[in-house]
């Protein structure tokens, strides 16, 4: 216990001692970890809305406009055969136009629609895949590329076929574009604030060399000798940590909860929780702090 | 070079700059290995030992440097206790030791001045104490009194003398050839590296700390005043 006291107070004596380069460690590491918890969450909502679009996935195979349900069932069931389709729908035409209604609403299109005296949408079965990746597969299983360039459909009912993977795939880039630009962001500012770390507990082993020279002659352990530096380490992440994690909250609490409570968006991405978030925020300081004393003192402290 | 101390003995290091006394010092707190050969102490090679119990042979010796290796910031009684806190003693194993061993190096009234507030020789006697808290079985001094006039070097030998007289094995390196001569002691000369000289006490007897002190004095040509380690002067 006293030994505990004598590391904390060493601690402490340092940090005061050596105020502007820890003052300095410390606004680093708030800024660090205030980017990573808005980070974090961003990266997390971008990749819940790219796995939504992939699961929405599918093919669209159009059947000419004259096409009899009967040749439709037939289609179908030959699509049903192709591995990788989890479950196809036949939508008729009837089917079709009531869809394309609900979907466009009330408004100048609506009446547009209903100026048609006839039913302008051909029959269409809707093709879901096991997993998004074999769209591809299952497109080149119902039109196969023949040697002359002109694609064969399986069966001459078959008009087009029209992938939404087009659209999937431009959303994927730029979540991905997101993901990648956030999270190199947030390693440079770790590694900035690893760096600033290492040099305040630098500087302290400069500063405290004598203290470090009369501890290893009167027989201070090598451990004994370390403790001070890594808690010194430690207490500069937690505080910067601390001050981050009371700043997020703040916002948290002022910012995105009123905004959350009137737009259902928001509150719909599924994301981290908050605890959650804290905890890995914790945990990074607690490890990037560490790893800033750790290096020093394998480099500078040789005892 | 090959030697042995016996324990309770006192002996010089003597010899030019440069031929070795700090590093032959160095060496017995395994702060240097030795290129070949060995080093024991208390019949143990101490270059054998294990890297994390090299600490706790530094426990059982006490050093002192030419240049006190003091700690600026913390009072006489702090620099001492830092010794024992440091090595993992109690609260009131400080409370307890501290004073004591700093009235027997004479510097009870000093207890909380910082070492810019001392003189050398006062400095060199808080080293001592810190040296000595502990109070290990061999005291190693690497030019105590390099920097001190010769009065204040009396003084310290006085102290040291004192310490060895308590059972201590104490080894002295210097260069102070007159102060080697009166103390009739044990003598290494080193030159280069190499033993050239292991004179045994010359005309060694057994005397007090204030015989000794008194006799040094006489045949320094110095006065008897100056600092008496807390004990009446005869």
């Amino acid at each position: 216990m006293t030994r505990v006291l004598f590391f904390i107070a060493e601690a402490l004596r340092a940090l005061r001692r050596s105020a502007a380069p820890s003052l300095a460690a410390i606004v680093t590491v708030v800024l660090t970890t205030l980017l990573l918890g808005v980070f974090v969450p961003v990266i997390k909502a971008s990749s819940t809305a790219n796995q939504n679009v992939r699961s929405q996935l599918a093919l669209r195979v159009f059947l000419n406009a004259d096409a009899t349900k009967k040749q439709a069932l037939a289609v179908q069931k030959r699509i049903n055969k192709i591995p990788h389709v989890a479950r196809t729908q036949y939508i008729s035409r009837g089917q079709g136009l009531k869809t394309l209604r609900k979907e466009v609403g009330e408004g100048p299109l609506s009446r547009g629609l209903s100026q048609l005296n006839k039913n302008p949408l051909p029959p269409s079965i809707s093709v879901y895949p096991d997993d998004p990746d074999n769209l591809n597969s299952i497109q080149a299983r119902i039109v196969r590329p023949t040697a002359n360039g002109k694609p064969k459909p399986i069966s001459p009912a078959i008009d087009k076929v029209n992938s939404s993977q087009q659209v999937a795939n431009k959303i994927r880039t730029v979540t991905n574009a997101v993901k990648i630009i956030l999270s190199v962001i947030a390693v440079l500012l770790l590694v900035a604030s690893l760096m600033l770390v290492a040099n305040t507990i630098r500087l302290s082993v400069y500063a405290r060399r004598r203290e470090v020279e009369v501890m290893r002659l009167v027989g201070a352990t090598n451990w004994f000798i370390r403790w001070p530096f890594v808690l010194e380490g430690l207490l500069v992440g937690l505080l910067g940590a601390g001050v981050a994690i009371g700043l997020l909250w703040l916002g948290k609490v002022t910012i995105i909860d009123p905004l959350a409570e009137n737009f259902a968006l928001i509150d719909n991405f599924s994301t981290i929780g908050f605890k959650q978030l804290v905890g890995l925020l914790l945990g990074s300081a607690v490890v990037v702090s560490a790893l800033g004393s750790g290096v020093t003192l394998r480099r500078f402290l040789r005892v | 070079m090959s030697f042995a101390l016996n324990r309770g003995e006192f002996a010089f290091i003597v010899g030019p700059t440069g031929c070795g006394k700090s590093t032959l010092i160095r060496a017995l707190i395994r702060e240097v290995a030795p290129a070949d050969g060995q080093v024991l102490i208390a019949g143990r090679d101490i270059n054998r030992l294990r890297k994390s119990r090299v600490p706790h042979l530094r426990r059982r010796i006490g050093t002192v440097f030419q240049d006190f290796k003091l700690l600026p910031n913390r009072t006489v009684y702090d620099n001492v206790a830092y010794a024992l806190q440091v090595t993992g003693g109690g609260r009131g194993e400080i409370r307890a030791k501290v004073p004591e061993i700093l009235r027997l190096v004479g510097l009870q009234g000093k207890i909380h001045n910082y070492p810019d507030q001392l003189s050398g020789g006062e400095q060199q006697r808080v080293s001592i104490a810190r040296a000595f808290v502990n109070h290990p079985p061999l005291l190693l001094a690497d030019e105590p009194t390099g920097n001190l006039d010769p009065e204040t070097s009396i003084g310290i030998m006085q102290l040291l003398y004192r310490i060895n007289r308590t059972g201590t094995t104490v080894l002295v390196a210097t260069h102070d050839r007159d102060m080697v001569d009166r103390m009739r002691r044990r003598v290494l000369a080193l030159d280069e590296g190499r033993l050239v000289r292991d004179e045994a006490s010359a005309g060694y007897h057994d005397e007090s700390t204030s015989e000794f002190a008194v006799r040094v004095r006489a045949e320094m040509g110095v006065g008897d005043e100056g600092h008496t380690n807390g004990e009446p002067s005869s």
